[in-house]
């Protein structure tokens, strides 16, 4: 996948399926090691919920949380997905700190953290750790979303400053 | 129901490409010198060939891997099929090679992949690639900047935390799998390292370090399965498929609730009951080894020590030569060879010589049984082959 083509071309378009485009972005580098290009109709997911806060994907028919965002409930396979305002609250189920990026456009963040958050609401979900030392990063540590005015992608990919991911930051006091 | 396939084909022919950095060679020259030394081992030519199973590239977009091979290596097969179980490829050719000839589609099927996965460009620029390749999820993973070895560091540190597992026992894992490598003229990496090497080499996203992860070649492998019939004529001791399974978990590591159990145990569960053969009685282990921590998870999965214990059985039975049941022992990808499904393939190539007493300075005495187990994407998807010279 070419990242930055790729990413902002999700912007420009309706979340609509386009076989056309999905041919095109694959041939679009003919070095490209593609296995899976970007998904256009879910790859809109948190541009979708900008303004409700943290939403995951919520079934309608058995009530349950995902993520990644699908087609189908992962639980039951209903198809009725809306987003469901979620806590933000999570924990770290594991981590890693990369210091070597995957890129140039990368390079300039290193060390960064890269986590998977166990959500309060139970889905998981890889996202980036901010405002914590890397060497003090640790497994359990509580965990929540920043808000969204001050999260988005531009905190990773310079190039996508206009896409907003959840980061999540070190939550000050636990949880029930 | 268990109906033995390997009643009616058996692998009689192994071989590879010349491994490591080959830029001379594009995907199809490998792929051709690899079914040529396959060809040559089991004592047949192109033409005795009427069955052709590939799997795709990594460098570049084939629209039809199975056309493409046919076409650059002249064959007219009777039965043509591409398959991507990414590192578990290799494994499942064996079997959907002894299915087609089962099912009477065709006699003599040559399984060949390969690419130039280093040699296209560049070490750093196949990092790069594969970093946005879709093993991280395009959308919701990829973006945050992981490298491959960063989806399976999550699930290094996650078994650290729950098990206790040392980076000292990852460490040995590289260590007993170079060894046999310096003993493999084929692998591409042969200076011997220590376990202080391992845990002083480039940290590159924790807890995984340079030498915790495979490395990068060009490379193509190839094998040929045949009939029982056909092979009584042929020059080697054929070598038998006496059981099989496959797994799965997830795709993503970003959305399994669970880091260090995997569809290994499935995979493991179904190839020992269909093998009806003991763990005990495993002479030699074939796993896969993109990653130090892989190594240790496959180990408990597939039921040689319990869950948790990798780290231990490492450190105690221990993996080399010596141990009672040598793993990886041709050097595997961290230190043989990777070059994409082809890397795989080269685990089962290993059985196969075990097996036929062929593997000379790492040869495990009297190795009757081998188990080879492939492991793709982010440790979600997974073959298991328990292979025999009996």
């Amino acid at each position: 996948m070419n990242s930055k083509t790729t990413l902002n071309t999700h912007l420009n378009q309706s979340p609509v399926l386009s076989s056309n485009q999905g041919i095109e972005k694959n041939f679009d580098k003919k070095d490209n090691i593609g296995l899976l290009n970007a998904n256009d109709i879910f790859s809109t997911w948190w541009q979708k919920v900008k303004g409700l806060g943290f939403a995951l994907p919520q079934c309608q028919d058995c009530s349950k949380f995902h993520f990644y965002p699908q087609s189908s409930c992962p639980h039951c396979l209903g198809e009725r997905i809306e987003p469901g305002v979620a806590s933000g609250m999570g924990e770290i189920f594991s981590f890693s700190v990369v210091y070597r990026a995957p890129n140039k456009k990368f390079s300039q963040q290193l060390p960064y953290v890269i986590g998977i958050i166990k959500t309060q609401e139970g889905p998981h979900l890889m996202a980036r750790l901010e405002g914590v030392a890397p060497d003090l990063v640790a497994i359990g540590m509580k965990v929540k979303v920043k808000a969204s005015d001050q999260s988005s992608l531009e905190t990773s990919t310079e190039q996508n400053s206009n896409i907003d991911l959840p980061v999540f930051e070190l939550c000050e006091t636990d949880f029930v | 129901m268990n109906i033995s396939l390997g009643k009616q084909s058996v692998i009689v022919g192994v071989g590879e490409s010349p491994l490591g950095k080959t830029p001379a060679l594009d995907a199809l020259s490998l792929q051709r010198k690899a079914a040529n030394s396959a060809l040559m081992d089991a004592g047949l030519e192109l033409k005795d060939v009427d069955g052709l199973i590939t799997s795709p590239l990594r460098v570049t977009n084939w629209a039809m891997p199975c056309a493409m091979v046919a076409q650059g290596l002249g064959l007219t097969p009777k039965y043509l099929m591409t398959i991507d179980m990414a590192g578990a490829t290799g494994c499942a050719m064996i079997h959907q090679a002894m299915m087609a000839i089962a099912s009477g589609q065709c006699e003599t099927v040559l399984c060949v992949a390969g690419q130039n996965l280093l040699s296209f460009s560049s070490n750093g620029k196949a990092i790069e690639k594969m970093a946005d390749a879709g093993w991280a999820h395009p959308d919701y993973e990829a973006p945050l900047g992981p490298l491959v070895p960063t989806l399976y560091a999550l699930i290094a540190q996650r078994h650290m935390h729950e098990f206790g597992t040392s980076q000292q026992q990852m460490a040995k894992v590289a260590v007993s799998i170079r060894d046999h490598a310096i003993s493999n003229p084929l692998a591409y990496k042969r200076e011997a390292i220590s376990v202080e090497d391992v845990l002083c080499s480039k940290m590159v996203t924790s807890p995984l370090k340079v030498l915790d992860c495979a490395i990068i070649t060009d490379g193509a492998a190839a094998f040929i399965v045949t009939t029982k019939e056909r092979a009584r004529d042929l020059k080697k001791n054929p070598v038998d498929l006496l059981g099989q399974g496959y797994g799965y978990s997830h795709t993503f590591i970003g959305e399994t609730q669970c880091l260090t159990t995997t569809g290994a145990v499935q995979s493991g569960r179904d190839a020992f009951m269909h093998a009806q053969v003991d763990r005990k009685d495993i002479n030699v282990a074939q796993l896969y080894d993109c990653f130090t921590i892989t190594v240790i998870v496959e180990l408990e999965d597939l039921g040689f020590c319990g869950k948790g214990e990798g780290g231990a059985y490492v450190e105690e039975v221990g993996i080399g030569l010596n141990s009672v049941m040598p793993v990886t022992t041709h050097g595997g990808l961290l230190s043989c060879a990777h070059p994409g499904t082809a890397g795989g393939m080269m685990h089962v190539i290993e059985a196969v010589r075990q097996l036929r007493n062929e593997a000379r300075g790492r040869q495990v005495p009297n190795a009757k049984l081998a188990l080879v187990h492939g492991n793709g994407g982010i440790i979600g998807l997974h073959c298991t082959l328990i292979l025999g010279n009996l």
